[in-house]
């Protein structure tokens, strides 16, 4: 195994067009160090992204933060502009794992594995963020509905890298995030939810994950509620609205992520509602 | 087997090594360094046996190549005592009874001394976070608490 450590883009470029299939993309190493001593990836080069300068940097104009690919989970659940404008994603990011991984991994990377279970999704969703996907000389923007398009797949193509998420601006505090797991420390989520309610016209948004092979808005419970009001008659209504297809496994029976499922929207659009 | 160098400061001395591409961290603290304090535990992140200060923050050292300590400075266990004398959060370990089986304690210690750096006066509830990576199968979390609380500047003495 060939480790590199570009120590800027061009040469990130011409190593993604140069090698390749068998090539990895080093940030945190949390998911992919695990991967290897598994023997589920053997990759005959990893390159390092943490030596390319600004990859670690979190920025701001009028329009968005910018939030580059090195910036780990930790950094953002501490970072002051991001906790006062998306305090959900603050939140979401804490949840993930324990300090010492939280301390290695970036977001950028709980997006690229796309993990149904994956902890930030579910609030980068409703916060409407986009990834920004760079190759040699070209790049694009994707919405997160564009990007995950599969359990662990994700739309990123081989040559190509995250360089960059954005989070639109204003963002929004009337946001919560929930997590349903085993143990508090250091679990994969049974069921987590993030709902909120967006900007003067009161809109509710709600994405559910670790229940779908794709984590994305519940986009007709949401359209229930934004037309009845969120009484509790309404919000038990929404539920059966809920578009899931949860898997059993050891974290929980797909009947049980169902219940668990309604009871969080009820719950936490309940804790809402005194803010609309 | 490929390698490459790597400079460094473990401990507060600093040192150039040339380190296999797949060496983790731990291992290389372990047996090329020898500095046989840090434990392996689980050897994916899970467990918090193997944590050092990775420029000031805790980090799993299973979870780390060797190859990516270029730069780096790096604290284990063995630096708590460097001066000769027991640190703080060692003393009061022992006051506390927050040793059993003692398998923890290196990485317990370290991501202790790493919230104490940052937070020299962490509520109990900034403690539990902190420490939520480090498991502890004798279970003696509640000592392992009072010892870190009465490090803190708010302890007792």
């Amino acid at each position: 195994m060939e480790y590199l450590k570009p120590v800027s883009r061009k040469e990130l470029h011409l190593l993604l067009k140069k090698k390749g299939k068998n090539l990895r993309l080093l940030a945190g190493g949390t998911d992919l160090l695990v991967r290897i001593r598994h023997g589920k990836e053997s990759p005959a080069l990893i390159v390092d992204l943490k030596g390319i300068r600004g990859f670690d940097k979190i920025s701001s104009n009028k329009k968005f933060i910018s939030i580059g690919p090195c910036v780990t989970l930790q950094a953002i659940a501490e970072h002051d502009e991001i906790r006062r404008n998306f305090p959900a994603l603050a939140e979401a990011s804490r949840s993930v794992g324990s300090w010492q991984i939280r301390n290695r991994a970036p977001l950028a990377g709980n997006i690229c594995n796309a993990s149904p279970a994956a902890d930030t999704l579910p609030v980068l969703v409703l916060y409407d963020a986009r990834v920004k996907l760079s190759h040699s000389g070209r790049r694009r923007i994707l919405s997160m509905k564009r990007f995950l398009t599969g359990p662990g797949k994700s739309a990123l193509r081989p040559d190509e890298y995250l360089s960059e998420i954005r989070l639109p601006l204003p963002g929004e505090k009337r946001v919560l995030f929930e997590k349903f797991s085993r143990r508090k420390g250091l679990d994969l989520s049974t069921v987590s939810l993030a709902a909120g309610i967006f900007g003067r016209r009161n809109r509710v948004r709600l994405a559910i994950g670790a229940c779908a092979p794709i984590v994305k808005r519940q986009t007709e419970a949401e359209d229930f509620l934004n037309e009845h009001g969120l009484q509790d008659k309404d919000l038990e209504l929404a539920c059966s609205l809920l578009q899931l297809s949860p898997i059993t496994d050891l974290r929980g029976k797909a009947a049980f992520r169902r219940h668990i499922a309604a009871r969080l929207v009820v719950a936490t659009m309940k804790k809402l509602r005194e803010d609309r | 087997m490929n390698t490459v160098s790597v400079t460094f400061t473990i401990n507060g001395e600093k040192e150039t090594r040339q380190v296999r591409t797949d060496m983790t961290l731990l291992k290389f603290i372990r047996e090329t360094l020898l500095l046989t304090g840090t434990k392996e535990g689980c050897g994916e992140g899970e467990c918090g046996a193997c944590t050092v200060i990775m420029n000031g923050k805790a980090v799993h050292s299973c979870m780390v190549l060797a190859a990516e300590i270029d730069g780096a400075d790096i604290q284990t266990v063995e630096s708590l005592a460097g001066s000769g004398e027991l640190d703080k959060l060692q003393l009061k370990f022992m006051e506390h009874g927050a040793v059993q089986c003692g398998f923890c304690t290196p990485g317990m210690l370290m991501t202790a001394k790493a919230l104490l750096n940052s937070n020299p006066n962490p509520t109990k509830a900034q403690i539990k976070e902190a420490i939520a990576g480090n498991l502890c199968r004798c279970t003696g979390y509640k000592q392992i608490i009072a010892a870190i609380q009465d490090s803190s500047r708010g302890g007792r003495k």
